[in-house]
């Protein structure tokens, strides 16, 4: 089942459940804004003052050797756990407070580092699920019914598809995504989330475990969603990526940002090298 | 995850139903003790129950939301149904104490005996009938879809975009408007209630029939219920008495109903009757092979 | 004050043997990481051993040591026959917490399918009425307290200065870990029900001693404000627990002095519910234990 070239996701047909990206003029300042953030363990700082900024319609990565504090970013940032000190901006408001749910509702939508598929849903309804507002979902739809939802529902089955397809995974649509194998969780997980027209993805390490092929096609599917308007932040190991897709790369170690800029010019840098290989 | 409190839901639907329908507690020589009295009519009264039992279940819920291990969280279930039976049966002006309340009005004592036994099934049948409807919309389609979801995986929902607090506490309300009306047409049909009624065992009888059915099937839970409690509870009336060992076959019912419920954890977890599984087609598509493409075809 | 003292010393009483039933809960937990419910049936079990030996004539003392060693017995078989292949067999915390659900109550009608569903008594065994600091207490009641205090310090020294009891604490803190480094972690788990399965069953010999009657299900009764004090002093921590039992049983009394003596369980209920939802980890709880309990 290997894919002829002009099959690979990114070769146009991506398009089509992607161009609703909501478009983030709103403000005309950057997507994603992070002032001093710190996260505290006990008494560890894993993030200890950290600012940084997202424009739209790009990809930054964050690198750096274990323990820096990344993954702590990402998941302050998304709001799975609050921060100690410090704010968060998005898209020109203040989320600091805002729970999780409500984060994602605005458009910032992340992913774990272990994907996370809800197993005993098969794959395409794993998709379908991640409208939160659907119509069938609220009193009204309980109420009034199948009338109520019936176009909605088959509007979310056909960018359901439409993913599916993009990703070649229509084959496994009816399969429970407990028996999908890491690679096509990954995936499932990443659709889910484009399923909710995100303004800003927040992946933590996404290539880990696929091989240098998919890695690749995972790679055009990023650019080519932001062509299309879509930010993304990144962690990734493989310096490589980052290079071929990040505009802007940020160094992370010991919890703070260390250097910052694009990453054939940071992989020069004295202190990126002696971050690696001190931590 | 089940509720192990679910016994108090339908507790509260049976007193709220009896404090409703009954007259002031000062009748038949005042014998027992109770609040309100009002002679509602039956319907409003189911109602009530309902409501009561919804508002019940929300506060159980609540108590749920707090994230500790699971088994943690089933020990607080039971210490709160063992603990509301207590303190209503240590309380005796509130709803009748350990004594409980008697008497409660049969909605069909105009009809003979036969007649109204044929009624209140007729009745208990329509209630089914409209529960399962209703239950339908909730774990038929979309909404089903949503709160399997979150069954599965609370966080990735989250970052779904799903208000978890709020679902949780949404199907413990619809849940807990189930449990009242049973307990509401259960105190209708028995006539009075009492804490010996609901106690920890009773709540077993509930899992037991949860398990047997298939926990994640509508019509399994409901055949379930039916065989537990019809069968098991009441058929051991039907064996014969033996005479040195009084209790002996309510005890045997119990021993069945344990060793049932291990039986199919042990050997067949998923219950009598799987979850069912909604299959979407595929729509053709002018824009090629859909099986072609980056993830396709690998398997872990 | 004279009712506040003199409550405190039946708390102490009653706690002891509330110590000597939550350390049996709380040691198996803490081991085998499963919530045994069944426990409250086994204790059951150990009182009904009793009335049958006292027909037989034995000296309550010996009754009181042979039932205990015969309920830890059934709960190894109780672990080996059901606990631990479900476990094998992948079962969740919460199926567990209903398949002793389900044992505890098979037990407790075996139980009356034997014994039947009456209430029993082991008679007056309480002996002289002892008068010590301004308490008034039984001779049965020291006796208890005293083997309570003898088994706690016998758990104590086994944990610390025995090979047996390091590799028993290794266990409880990390069971993968342990059985990396060459502890047989199925055959401590035995020895952890075993003992927790001893220390149940006389414990429920005590109970049945100092209260004038008894039926089937004094140990499900029983078994609330046992875990009560195994989680105010942290689940799967013996020594949290020992206090604990004594806290609770002081708490209970002295509340029902003062109070209706109907609610005293709710006391027992109230610090369940309030420890696990706000500080699971036990008063005495080390913040491992939190991770352990925190899903």
């Amino acid at each position: 089942m290997s894919a002829a070239p002009e099959d690979a996701p990114g070769s146009g047909r991506i398009a089509a459940p992607i161009t609703a990206v909501e478009s983030t003029e709103s403000a005309g300042g950057p997507l994603l804004r992070l002032t001093d953030l710190v996260r505290q363990y006990g008494g560890v700082k894993a993030v200890d003052g950290v600012s940084f900024e997202i424009q739209p319609r790009t990809i930054t990565g964050i690198i750096g050797p274990n323990g820096a504090g990344k993954s702590t970013v990402l998941t302050v940032a998304s709001g799975f756990m609050p921060p100690t000190s410090g704010h968060i901006e998005f898209d020109g408001r203040d989320v600091t407070g805002l729970p999780m749910h409500r984060r994602a509702r605005l458009g910032m939508v992340r992913t774990f580092q272990i994907a996370r598929v809800f197993e005993g849903l098969t794959a395409i309804e794993n998709l379908m699920v991640a409208v939160p507002q659907q119509r069938s979902l609220t009193l009204k739809g309980l109420v009034v019914g199948r009338r109520y939802w019936r176009s909605e529902e088959e509007e979310i089955q056909e960018r359901a598809w439409q993913l599916m397809k993009t990703f070649g995974m229509a084959d496994k649509a009816n399969e429970k995504a407990g028996r999908l194998s890491g690679g096509q969780r990954r995936a499932v997980e990443i659709m889910r989330a484009l399923m909710m027209r995100p303004k800003l993805l927040l992946v933590d390490e996404p290539m880990a475990g696929l091989n240098p092929k998919l890695t690749r096609e995972l790679e055009e599917v990023l650019m080519t969603l932001r062509e299309q308007g879509l930010s993304v932040l990144i962690i990734e190991h493989e310096l490589d990526t980052v290079e071929r897709i990040c505009s802007e790369v940020l160094v992370m170690a010991w919890g703070k940002v260390i250097a910052r800029g694009q990453m054939a010019e940071l992989r020069t840098r004295r202190e990126v090298q002696d971050a690696y290989v001190v931590g | 995850m089940a509720n192990l409190a679910y016994i108090v839901v339908i507790a509260a639907g049976a007193y709220t139903y009896a404090v409703l329908t009954i007259g002031p507690d000062t009748g038949n020589g005042g014998f027992q003790h109770y609040i309100l009295g009002y002679q509602l009519p039956f319907f409003a009264a189911v109602i009530a129950a309902a409501a009561v039992g919804a508002g019940v279940g929300v506060l159980i819920g609540v108590t749920g939301l707090k994230r500790i291990r699971q088994d943690y969280q089933a020990m607080v279930m039971l210490v709160i149904s063992i603990m509301a039976a207590t303190v209503i049966g240590a309380a005796p002006s509130f709803l009748g104490g350990e004594p409980g309340i008697s008497l409660v009005p049969n909605p069909f004592s105009n009809l003979s005996a036969v007649t109204g036994a044929w009624a209140y099934v007729a009745m208990v049948a329509f209630a089914c009938l409209i529960g399962y409807l209703v239950l339908r919309k909730f774990t038929g389609g979309p909404m089903g879809r949503a709160l399997r979801a979150m069954r599965d995986d609370e966080h990735a929902a989250a970052a779904m975009g799903f208000s978890v607090v709020r679902m949780r506490l949404l199907t413990q309300a619809v849940g807990g408007a189930f449990g009242g009306v049973s307990g509401a047409l259960l105190v209708a049909f028995i006539g009075g209630w009492s804490p010996g009624a609901w106690a920890y065992v009773e709540t077993l009888a509930l899992l037991t029939a949860v398990i047997v059915g298939g926990m994640g099937n509508d019509f399994g839970v409901t055949l379930g219920t039916f065989v537990i409690a019809v069968l098991l509870l009441q058929g051991v009336q039907f064996l014969p008495q033996i005479r040195s060992h009084t209790g002996l076959t309510e005890a045997l019912g119990w021993m069945v109903l344990g060793l049932l419920t291990i039986g199919f954890l042990w050997f067949r977890p998923q219950g009598v009757f799987r979850e069912r599984r909604p299959k979407y087609r595929l729509r053709p598509d002018p824009t090629g092979d859909p099986s072609s493409g980056a993830l396709a075809g690998r398997r872990g | 004050m004279h009712l506040l003292v003199q409550s405190i010393g039946f708390g102490v009483a009653a706690g002891a043997v509330l110590s000597l039933g939550a350390v049996g809960f709380t040691l198996q937990f803490g081991i085998s990481n499963v919530l045994n419910i069944a426990y409250g049936a086994l204790m059951s079990i150990g009182a009904f051993l009793g009335l049958f030996m006292l027909g037989l004539g034995l000296n309550i003392w010996v009754a009181m040591v042979l039932g205990g060693l015969a309920v830890g017995a059934c709960s190894v078989l109780l672990n080996r026959g059901l606990i631990t292949p479900l476990v094998r067999k992948g079962m969740q915390p919460f199926g567990l917490v209903i398949v002793s659900v389900s044992a505890g109550i098979v037990l407790e009608y075996v139980i009356v399918a034997v014994a039947g569903p009456a209430t029993q008594s082991y008679g007056n065994l309480s002996g002289a009425t002892l008068n010590f600091l301004g308490w008034t207490l039984t001779t049965a009641q020291v006796v208890i307290f005293g083997i309570a205090v003898l088994l706690m310090v016998g758990l104590h020294l086994l944990l610390t200065r025995t090979q047996l009891g390091r590799a028993m604490r290794a266990t409880s803190s990390n069971r993968t870990l342990a059985r990396s480094c060459g502890i047989a972690t199925s055959r401590i788990s035995d020895i952890a029900w075993f003992m927790s399965g001893t220390f149940c069953g006389m414990a429920g010999i005590a109970l049945a001693i100092t209260i004038e009657s008894f039926d089937f299900t004094l140990g499900s009764i029983f078994l609330i404000p046992m875990i009560a004090a195994a989680v105010l002093g942290g689940v799967g921590q013996p020594y949290g627990a020992m206090i604990g039992g004594l806290v609770v049983g002081v708490v209970s009394s002295v509340s029902s002095a003062y109070w209706d003596p109907a609610y005293q369980s709710v006391v027992a209920f109230g610090i369940i519910i309030v420890m696990l939802l706000v500080r699971p980890r036990g008063l005495f709880g080390s913040s491992s234990a939190t991770r352990k309990l925190l899903a």
